[in-house]
């Protein structure tokens, strides 16, 4: 890969191939489908956040006339205890099922326990009405502290710590501890001469997509099943089916819609299964989409934190030690997102001596699931904050002090690999040249900065690249396109084939028709699904200069392929035109047959990915409110295939970001029930609450991408939440540690301070 | 309860359908009508993706009733573009990227147009609380009123 | 010969080593003897980890080619969201 490329079509802001139909309606996302004979379907929910389900009687609700299948954890098979690997934590499918379906025990309020299929959504939800259940109600754990202390009531109480160096002997409702573990904290400490330390509290939020959850699925007699579905992975949902539901993958086929948003929440499953099973008891095809309510109480929400850290430095700013206390929520089941979090925390920065400790703990609230680079913005909340504590004390410059401890190529990075090519100091000297940082600030205004940090995914992507008869080209892919990637792939064939962008489309295929693809998410699909693409237009060059070659009756390796032609190599005595793509095509069944280019992988080294953030606030002192004056955004994308795009993901991280550090918050009362399981109370950030995001993109390029790509997806979510929440202790000189920093908050710490 | 039966405008065209008189607009937009360019994002009127004109009034189909559509002209974003052409409106979110994954672009695109409509050169602050009550998650709004400012632009002709 | 390391949660199966040396052409030859001196932990190694090798993450390297002076870091999978 090349340092300097002139690219002809790579970094072009063009219209993405699927943009017309997005703004015209037509475009089909989840629940846009529908099937001659179709229900509706709707789940049964627990209104107790842990209870034992002793009877169901769905006697009344089946004689309703419109019904036409009632299921409960009683049709469901038994799934086995089995590791799902990857994902944000060790899950386990035994678990997934029983939260597609409770079984015997209901243990999050919103927990599904009975479906219904009818003729209409009005007799579906009388037929719900009319199931009586019989519980008996246990006592909910809701918070962190009371799940971790002695004596607390248990979720699972068949649930043992794993991870201790001695085997428990009693159950807990910590599922695992983690420890990461370089060099001697305390002799770190003791060199070190300032340290400072802080706890910060995180609440539970929702990736917030606007499209709630939806699928229509239809299985017939033989057992071969559809199901489309809006979802960030289509072969995943297929799998977890075929484990839930104990059916084999070759009858199971899953039909990607256009999805509106996942964030991380749409890469596991919760109606899919069921839809299927009412479908096989109904004879029907099944539509089912999740409420607002439902996607906020049921579905998988981000972790709840506490996190304690507490680093020590030299006078000249010199790390010398850092200490990480981190407990994560994960819901009523095992596996919430503390490792990565627990990975990602120090990551940035060179630390001779560090201890961090992680607990995945269970409550009876909903399993979380993946949100955007899952764990870091709790865990960095935590550290970038400490850090700006530390450079106040120190006096020192806050991006000087990253740059002074900051890793760099050749590092060892925290989570344990050496660092290749990376970008953070590039950010940080980015940051301290940007206009931005230097603007004055007025009363009661401040400005907070902030390193964020993500791994980027690699994993398994496949593609075919058709030629069709007049020389366009067709990319198969099987990538669910949640913000533009097709655009990405069709700049990608178009630079390796030589051809205009407008001469290429590129389909997203269900799991029959592509090859197998993980999920979009972990910002791995510029980076190993355009691997793939690049890959299969060069499996294409390489037919094409075959074709060429027998057409003039010399050898494959004397033709060259230049701006989409073939063309004799330099030197070659062979007096012939050249043969463009078309040409090729257009002759395609007498020189071999179909132009068809493949390529599966499973790709290597994805480029870690750094940013640093400006957040500037102004607060006001009658009301606590906070507003974002200016917001700018430096990320290293290695290189942007689509700026708009890249600068698209930066953007709407942000804003995600903006939202947990000032809004955004799961509340519950007494009882585990969601206070605010809609989207007026569950308070996004709306464009009156935002300015203009800047953004600058910086290129170190990936030197394992052909392109020199870096995953971008999912940085941005990363430094926003200290960013502004250290621009709110520079705007008032107070460090409030537990967000949200919302209006309440913050007029209460003002208040308290005037006290 | 027997069903009522609605007749009203949509899109310019004559159109008659019967619904329950519960359901909401959204419903038998998507539902009985199969326009689902109209989305669902809440049913609660609290994320505008359901955005429609009723007589030219930016509303949520969802806190709508059918039945009251009687008699009265819907536009929904099926509506929007001019026969073979996209509106200035829907040409500017395309080329200023102001959709990620493109569930709130209906509603957006509606609700620009009766903003536009109604107030031809809005400053960014009044773009920004007209479109207040649609949501986006993907974009941050950036390129959203980007492609708003640069589509009022156009339709003053002052730009293509 | 290849550096070959451990994250701390899964010093557990190592007995504690966190660093060994070990020959091999490819990923699946340094399992092959880490089996030997650790009996079971090819059954965390394939499959459940991810690997850093030269500093590049892999999800399930097994054919992937291993220099004689490579660092084989392996580490906590993670996937995204």
């Amino acid at each position: 890969m090349s340092e300097a490329q002139d690219f002809k079509y790579i970094g072009r802001r063009v219209v993405r191939p699927d943009g017309v139909d997005k703004v015209t309606g037509r475009a089909n996302f989840g629940a846009d489908f529908a099937l001659p004979g179709m229900l509706y379907g709707k789940v049964l929910r627990s209104p107790h956040a842990h209870a034992r389900v002793k009877k169901i009687d769905v006697s009344a609700a089946a004689a309703m006339e419109g019904v036409y299948a009632i299921v409960t954890g009683a049709d469901f098979p038994k799934v086995g205890s089995e590791e799902i690997t990857g994902g944000e934590g060790a899950g386990d499918f035994a678990d997934l099922a029983t939260n597609v379906m409770a079984r015997d025990k209901v243990v999050y309020h919103g927990h599904a326990l009975a479906a219904v299929a009818a003729k209409s959504n009005a007799i579906v939800d009388a037929a719900l009405s009319a199931i009586k259940v019989e519980y008996e109600v246990l006592k909910p754990v809701l918070d962190l502290d009371t799940a971790m202390a002695d004596g607390a009531p248990l979720v699972n109480d068949k649930l043992f710590t794993a991870g201790l160096k001695e085997k428990p002997t009693r159950p807990s409702n910590v599922a695992a501890y983690m420890e990461f573990k370089r060099g001697d904290i305390d002799k770190g400490f003791a060199e070190a001469e300032v340290v400072v330390e802080g706890t910060f509290r995180t609440p539970t939020v929702h990736q917030g997509y606007i499209e709630p959850h939806a699928c229509v699925a239809t299985i017939n007699q033989g057992g071969q099943a559809t199901i489309w579905c809006c979802t960030q992975g289509h072969f995943d949902v297929r799998s977890m089916t075929c484990k839930v539901l104990n059916l084999n993958v070759a009858d199971v086929r899953v039909i990607p819609s256009e999805i509106g948003g996942g964030f991380g929440g749409k890469t596991t499953i919760y109606l899919e299964p069921v839809a299927v099973m009412l479908s096989k008891k109904a004879g029907r095809p099944v539509k089912m989409t999740m409420t607002r309510d439902e996607v906020f109480r049921a579905s998988g929400p981000a972790s709840a934190t506490k996190c304690t850290v507490k680093i020590g430095a030299k006078k000249d700013g010199t790390i010398t030690s850092m200490h990480a206390w981190l407990a994560y929520e994960a819901g009523a089941y095992k596996g919430s997102s503390m490792a990565p979090g627990a990975m990602c925390i120090f990551a940035p920065y060179n630390v001779p001596n560090f201890l961090i400790q992680g607990y995945d703990v269970l409550v009876n609230k909903p399993k979380v699931a993946a949100y955007r680079a899952p764990g870091a913005p709790q865990s960095m909340y935590a550290c970038e904050s400490v850090l700006d504590d530390l450079a106040r004390q120190l006096k020192m410059d806050p991006l000087d002090l990253r740059l002074k401890n900051a890793v760099s190529e050749g590092s060892v990075a925290a989570y344990g690999p050496k660092f290749n090519a990376i970008g953070f100091k590039q950010c940080l000297e980015a940051a301290k040249k940007h206009p931005n940082y230097k603007l004055k600030l007025g009363p009661n205004e401040g400005r907070g900065i902030a390193a964020g940090f993500w791994f980027n995914a690699g994993m398994q992507s496949s593609a075919e690249v058709h030629i069709n008869e007049n020389g366009t080209v067709t990319v198969v892919e099987g990538s669910p396109d949640i913000g533009g990637s097709r655009a990405s792939m069709a700049l990608m064939a178009s630079e390796e084939l030589g051809v205009p962008y407008e001469n290429v489309r590129v389909l997203v295929a269900d799991t029959e028709s592509a090859g197998y693809n993980n999920v979009t998410g972990g910002s791995r699909v510029t980076f190993a699904t355009g691997m793939a693409v690049i890959q299969a237009s060069r499996d294409i060059i390489a037919q094409c200069k075959q074709r060429a070659a027998a057409t003039w009756g010399i050898e494959a390796d004397m033709v060259d392929w230049k701006d989409g032609q073939a063309i004799p190599k330099p030197g070659v005595n062979a007096d012939v035109k050249p043969l463009t793509l078309a040409q090729i095509a257009a002759n395609a069944g007498r020189t071999g047959g179909p132009l068809l280019g493949r390529a599966s992988l499973n790709a290597r080294g994805p480029g870690p990915g750094f940013s640093i953030n400006m957040a500037d606030v102004r607060v006001d002192p009658e009301t606590g409110k906070v507003d974002v004056l200016r917001f700018t955004a430096i990320q290293d994308a290695g290189r942007a295939i689509h700026p708009s795009y890249v600068e698209g993901q930066m953007q709407g991280g942000a804003a995600q970001g903006l939202g947990w550090a000032l809004n955004e918050e799961y509340v519950y009362d007494a009882n585990g029930v969601l206070q605010n399981a809609g989207f007026l109370d569950y308070r996004m950030p709306v464009a009156s609450d935002l300015p203009m995001i800047d953004t600058q993109i910086i290129e170190v390029p990936n030197p394992n991408h052909p392109y020199g790509v870096r995953g971008v997806g999912e940085v941005p979510i990363v430094a926003p939440l200290a960013a502004a929440a250290n621009a709110v202790r520079d705007a008032t000189g107070i460090r409030i540690h537990d967000l949200p920093l919302s209006p309440p908050r913050v007029l209460a710490a003002l208040e308290a301070r005037k006290g | 309860m027997s069903k009522v039966h609605v007749e009203t405008r949509i899109n310019g065209e004559r159109m008659e359908f019967l619904c329950e008189p519960q359901q909401s607009m959204l419903d038998v937009l998507r539902d009985n009508l199969r326009l689902t360019g109209t989305k669902e994002g809440c049913a609660t009127g609290d994320c505008g993706a359901c955005s429609v004109l009723l007589d030219g009034r930016l509303v949520c189909s969802c806190l709508m009733l059918a039945v009251e559509s009687g008699g009265h002209e819907l536009t929904t974003i099926e509506g929007v573009a001019r026969g073979d052409e996209l509106h200035p409106i829907q040409r500017k979110f395309l080329e200023h990227a102001a959709l990620q994954c493109g569930i709130c672009t209906p509603g957006f695109i509606v609700a620009a147009k009766a903003l536009l409509d109604e107030n031809p050169n809005p400053t960014e602050e009044e773009i920004r609380f007209y479109l207040a009550g649609n949501l986006c998650r993907c974009t941050g709004y950036d390129k959203i009123i980007r492609a708003v400012q640069d589509a009022a632009k156009t339709l003053r002709g002052e730009a293509a | 010969m290849a550096k070959v390391l451990f994250a701390d949660h899964l010093m557990q199966y190592t007995a504690g080593t966190r660093e060994l040396e070990l020959d091999g052409a490819r990923f699946r030859d340094l399992v092959a003897q880490l089996e030997t001196r650790f009996p079971g932990i090819s059954e965390i190694l394939i499959g459940k980890v991810a690997v850093a090798i030269d500093g590049d993450i892999i999800h399930d390297p097994f054919l992937e080619p291993v220099g004689p002076d490579s660092e084989v870091y392996f580490l906590h999978r993670i996937e995204g969201g």
